[in-house]
C-alpha cells in the first residue's frame, strides 16, 4: 500500500514539473528567418486590438512588410486590451511579444517594460513624423480622440459641449458614455466647470459625483468600438461620448446627419506602438516600425480605411479632405496626462467600479 | 462449484498463483496504467489551481487580498448578484425544465415529442453570440417586442427590457433550459407514469396525483440538475456582458474588467477563487443530499 502511495506521489510530482517546464519553454513560437536585405530574425509578434483595426494593420503594414523583407508578422489579439498580455507576460517572466499597440504606454513605462527607440530609428521618426506624434518610447498610431456625437432625429436638441451633454433638462434624451474611466471622468469634470487644461490631477470624487447625476439618463456604457456604433445605429441612444473614428463611420455608413462635436475633445499622447524591453525579436520589431515610417502611402491607406490617424507628415496630402477633417490632428484636442492616469489606476478602478457596479 | 473451481480457490487462498488467467495484473501495472490520467490531472487541474491560488493569495497583501476584496462594495454587490441571479435562473429552469421533461416522458404524440426535442436541441446549434444578439434585437428600446407593444397600443414609452437584470436572467434561462431538461429526463425515465394513473384512479386530481407520486420520486433528479445548472450559471460571461451591460454585471464581467482595463490580476484571481469555492460548496451540499451516483448520472446526461 505504501509503495502505491509513493509511486503515485512521484508521478504527480513529475507531472507538476512537466507542467511548470512546459509553460516557460513553449512561449513565442519563434522561428529564425534571416533575410539578405535586413539581417533580422523574426517573426515580429504584435499585440493588437483585433477586428477591423488589425485587419487593416495586416493588409497595410504586415503583409507588405513580409513581402519586402521576408520577416513574418504575427498579430495577436487577447481580450479587449493589447497591453494586458504584455503585463501578464512580464509578470510571469516569459515575454514573447515584441510590439504592443499600447493604449497607455505610461503604464508599461512605469513598470520598466519599454525599450527606448535606438538613435537611428529616432532620427527616422523625427524626419518623417509630425511633431507631437511620438515620444522616445512610443509612436502614435491610431490615437483616437473622444468626441460628442448626436443624432438629431432622436434628440430634440443636440448637445455640443460637455456642459450641454450633462444638461438633461434642456437637452433631453437617452445617452451613451463609453466605458473608459479616464475619458468619462474628464468629460464629467469639464461639465462640472473645470477648465480642460486643469482637469489633471483629477478630483476623482468630484468626477464620480457628476457622473452619478447623469447616470439615470445613460442607457448604455459601451466598451468596444462596435458597441459604441451600435448604440447610435439602433437608436438606443441619441447622444454619445465616443471615439471619433467610430462616430465618423456611423456618419458615413448609417446616420448621414450625425453631428460630431470636437469641443473639449480628449486624446492621448501615449497611445501607439511600443517595443518591449525584453522582446525576443527587438531588431525585427524596430525594422517593422522603420518600415511603417518609410511607407507614408501605407499609413494613409490605413488611415483612410479606419479614420484613425497615422504619424506621417504627408497625411494631409494623401487622404481625402473629409477624412482629414475627421482626424484629431485637424482639430484642437486636449491631451490627457497619461503619467497621472498610469500612476492612479487602482484609485480609478475603485471609484469606477463603485459607480457602475456598486 | 465444480471440483476444478474449488481447487483454484484453495490454491489462490494459500497465496499461490492460479493457472487460470486472472484480470488482476498486480499493483505496479495498475499504477502505470493510471499514470497518464494522473499526469493529465496534475497538469490541467492541480497546476492551474495552484497558480490561481498563488496569484490570489500572493502579492500584494497575501491572505489580506481576500478581505480587501470584500471591503469593496462593488465586489460584494456583484458577487451577491451573481449567486442570487444564478439561483433564480436555476429555480426557473428546473421548474420549467421538469414540465418539459415530464411531457417528453409521457407524451405519446410523435409530433409533440419532435417539437420539444427540437426546441431543446436547436439552441446548441447556434453560436452564443448569435443567440444573444437575437435577444438584443428583440429586447432593445426599438426592438421587436417594444415595437409590437406600441403598435398594438399597450405602451407609449418603450419598456426598458435590456441592460438590466431582467434581460440577463431571461438570456441565461433560455440558454440553461436544455441543461436542466436533459438530466431531468434521464431521471424521469426511471419513474413509472402508471403511478399517476393509479393515484388518479384512487380519486386524486391530476395535480395532486403528480404531486404525491412523481415529485417525491424526482427530488434527487431535481437537485442534481439544479446543481448542474447553478454551477454553470455562476460562471456565465457573455450573457451578463452583452445583455446586462456595465450596470448589471456578473463577477466574470468584473474579472474581465479588472484584467483588461485596470491590469489588476490579483483581484481577478481572488474573484475567480471565490466563485470556484462557492460552486464547490454547492456541489458538496448536493453530493451529501443526493448521493454521488445520481449526481454523476445527472452530469453525464
Amino acid at each position: 500500500m505504501r509503495r502505491i502511495v509513493v509511486c503515485i506521489a512521484c508521478i504527480a510530482g513529475l507531472g507538476v514539473l512537466v507542467g511548470c517546464g512546459g509553460s516557460s519553454g513553449g512561449g513565442g513560437g519563434s522561428s529564425t528567418s534571416t533575410t539578405t536585405a535586413q539581417k533580422v530574425s523574426g517573426p515580429v509578434n504584435v499585440s493588437t486590438w483585433g477586428g477591423v483595426w488589425t485587419d487593416g494593420e495586416q493588409r497595410d503594414f504586415g503583409t507588405p512588410f513580409t513581402q519586402e523583407t521576408g520577416v513574418k508578422v504575427n498579430y495577436q489579439v487577447a481580450g479587449t486590451s493589447p497591453m494586458a498580455p504584455a503585463l501578464l507576460q512580464a509578470q510571469s517572466g516569459n515575454v514573447s511579444l515584441d510590439v504592443v499597440d499600447a493604449e497607455n504606454a505610461e503604464v508599461l513605462r512605469a513598470r520598466g517594460l519599454l525599450a527606448t527607440f535606438p538613435p537611428d530609428l529616432m532620427q527616422t521618426i523625427q524626419s518623417t513624423s509630425r511633431p507631437g506624434t511620438y515620444l522616445p518610447y512610443v509612436l502614435n498610431l491610431g490615437s483616437t480622440a473622444t468626441v460628442i456625437a448626436c443624432n438629431p432625429s432622436v434628440m430634440k436638441r443636440c448637445p455640443t459641449t460637455p456642459q450641454q451633454f450633462w444638461d438633461v433638462k434642456d437637452y433631453p434624451g437617452p445617452r451613451a458614455i463609453l466605458n473608459q474611466p479616464s475619458n468619462a471622468l474628464y468629460f464629467a469634470l469639464v461639465a462640472d466647470g473645470v477648465a480642460p487644461d486643469r482637469v489633471f490631477p483629477m478630483d476623482l470624487n468630484r468626477g464620480i459625483k457628476k457622473l452619478q447625476e447623469i447616470k439615470p439618463s445613460v442607457k448604455v456604457w459601451p466598451s468596444s468600438g462596435s458597441d459604441q456604433q451600435q448604440a447610435l445605429i439602433d437608436k438606443t441612444v441619441g447622444a454619445a461620448i465616443m471615439w471619433n473614428g467610430r462616430a465618423f463611420v456611423v456618419k458615413r455608413d448609417n446616420i448621414p446627419n450625425l453631428q460630431i462635436s470636437w469641443t473639449d475633445a480628449l486624446t492621448s499622447r501615449s497611445d501607439g506602438l511600443v517595443v518591449l524591453k525584453d522582446a525576443p525579436h527587438k531588431d525585427a520589431a524596430f525594422a517593422y516600425i522603420r518600415w511603417i515610417l518609410e511607407h507614408p502611402r501605407n499609413q494613409a491607406a490605413w488611415t483612410q480605411s479606419l479614420t484613425y490617424p497615422t504619424p506621417t507628415t504627408q497625411l494631409e496630402q494623401l487622404v481625402p479632405r473629409s477624412i482629414w477633417e475627421a482626424l484629431p490632428a485637424s482639430h484642437q484636442v486636449v491631451k490627457q496626462d497619461d503619467a497621472w492616469l498610469a500612476a492612479h489606476t487602482a484609485d480609478i478602478q475603485r471609484v469606477w467600479q463603485g459607480l457602475l457596479a456598486g | 462449484m465444480t471440483q476444478q473451481a474449488m481447487a483454484v480457490v484453495r490454491r489462490v487462498a494459500r497465496g499461490g498463483r492460479s493457472r487460470t488467467w486472472s484480470a488482476d495484473r498486480g499493483l505496479a501495472a495498475g499504477a502505470l496504467l493510471v499514470t497518464p490520467m494522473l499526469v493529465l490531472i496534475a497538469v490541467m487541474l492541480l497546476y492551474p489551481l495552484w497558480r490561481l491560488s498563488s496569484i490570489a493569495l500572493g502579492a500584494p497583501h497575501g491572505i489580506r487580498n481576500v478581505s480587501d476584496f470584500f471591503a469593496s462594495s462593488a465586489n460584494t454587490r456583484v458577487m451577491r448578484i451573481t449567486f442570487v441571479d444564478s439561483a433564480i435562473v436555476t429555480v426557473i429552469c428546473v421548474g420549467l425544465g421538469s414540465v418539459v421533461a415530464w411531457s417528453l416522458r409521457t407524451t405519446r404524440s410523435r409530433r409533440a415529442k419532435a417539437l420539444l426535442w427540437a426546441a431543446m436541441v436547436l439552441p446548441f446549434l447556434m453560436g452564443t453570440v448569435t443567440k444573444l444578439y437575437a435577444l438584443t434585437v428583440m429586447l432593445e428600446d426599438h426592438g421587436v417586442i417594444n415595437r409590437a407593444l406600441s403598435g398594438i397600443g399597450l405602451t407609449d414609452h418603450p419598456l426598458s427590457l435590456l441592460y438590466n437584470q431582467f434581460a440577463v436572467v431571461l438570456g441565461m434561462t433560455y440558454q440553461m433550459l436544455p441543461f436542466a431538461v436533459l438530466p431531468l429526463l434521464a431521471g424521469f425515465q426511471t419513474i413509472d407514469p402508471d403511478l399517476v394513473r393509479a393515484a388518479e384512479s384512487l380519486g386524486a386530481s391530476r395535480l395532486r396525483a403528480l404531486g404525491s407520486t412523481v415529485v417525491p420520486l424526482s427530488v434527487p433528479s431535481l437537485l442534481a440538475s439544479g446543481t448542474l445548472v447553478y454551477i454553470i450559471s455562476v460562471g456565465f460571461f457573455l450573457t451578463p456582458v452583452l445583455l446586462g451591460g456595465a450596470t448589471a454585471p456578473f463577477t466574470s464581467s468584473l474579472i474581465a474588467q479588472d484584467i483588461f482595463d485596470f491590469y489588476d490580476v490579483t483581484t481577478a484571481a481572488v474573484s475567480a477563487l471565490i466563485l470556484l469555492l462557492g460552486s464547490l460548496l454547492v456541489v458538496a451540499v448536493s453530493w451529501l443530499l443526493v448521493g454521488r451516483e445520481r449526481l454523476a448520472k445527472a452530469v453525464a446526461a
